[in-house]
């Protein structure tokens, strides 16, 4: 029984390190853009993969991991937004500043610069919904299991953002 | 530039701004499976502690038992350290049928 248990942590930990070393940047980059700091979306990225590891027990399947984890840091960013911000109005206000005169930004790339402050004029589910199919290319049904949302809806989200989007940057170029 | 040529899609690889710390992403692995999973030294640690605790309470009880044992005086160690007129107070009692009586009579 000691054996089968050694082993079995063994292969919990060997499948984890694989999950880390596969996600771990795709995580962070899904994280920050939302949270705009790199320190902010360190701390987060952690609390993701500790939490992640938690609950490896519960992911059964493996084409499961990936929609498995973005829920889990969904509700990461969600947890850490209302804990730092009062309402949203503040986090708009706050995210904008830390992306005006902040640290490790690019402000050479200006057009990125105004990209990003055009996501932070989204809503909490309209960021989301953008940053998993704009940038992480995902299928919708997969969208679908992160979000908890039907496809239709999913799909008129993104279609709103990308208006939103697309007219922030036109306005502001 | 006006929304019929603009398409974001055109500009998705150009559109963040965010970089990174100077060997950050090298260093990341290690820092989050650090965070994440236990290590096998807090384990034992935890053992230890709980082992420690048990042995503090069980020491304990075992030190009040033998402490109450040891406080309760024999028989014989009693009635060895009482004076002859305690003692003749004792057996005298045995056969008086009230407390009056006793500090009544005549015994020193």
């Amino acid at each position: 029984m000691l054996f089968s248990r050694k082993k079995s942590e063994s292969h919990i930990a060997d499948r984890f390190t694989e999950i880390v070393n596969r996600y771990r940047e795709p995580i962070y980059w899904f994280v920050r853009r939302q949270v705009v700091s790199h320190y902010d979306a360190d701390d987060v990225v952690q609390e993701v993969f500790i939490r992640a590891y938690r609950s490896l027990d519960n992911l059964r399947e493996e084409n499961a991991v990936r929609p498995w984890l973005y829920r889990i840091a969904v509700n990461e960013i969600a947890r850490f937004m209302a804990s730092r911000y009062r309402n949203e109005g503040e986090l708009t206000d706050e995210l904008s500043h830390q992306l005006t005169d902040g640290e490790y930004v690019d402000y050479d790339n200006a057009m990125a610069v105004t990209f990003q402050k055009a996501l932070l004029t989204l809503s909490e589910k309209q960021r989301t919904v953008f940053e998993l199919r704009y940038y992480d290319e995902m299928p919708y049904e997969e969208i679908s299991e992160i979000c908890d949302t039907s496809v239709n809806t999913l799909k008129t989200t993104y279609h709103i953002a990308r208006q939103k989007v697309t007219d922030y940057i036109l306005n502001n170029d | 530039m006006n929304r019929q040529e603009f398409n974001i899609d055109n500009i998705r690889d150009r559109s963040n701004p965010y970089t990174v710390p100077q060997g950050y992403f090298e260093h990341q692995e290690r820092r989050i499976l650090v965070a994440s999973m236990p290590r096998k030294g807090r384990k034992v640690v935890t053992l230890l502690v709980a082992a420690a605790a048990s042995i503090a309470v069980i020491a304990s009880v075992a030190v009040f038992l033998f402490g109450t044992y040891r406080n309760t005086p024999d028989l014989d160690s009693y009635i060895a350290s009482l004076s002859d007129s305690e003692l003749n107070a004792s057996i005298a009692l045995d056969d008086l049928d009230t407390y009056s009586e006793f500090m009544a009579s005549d015994v020193d």
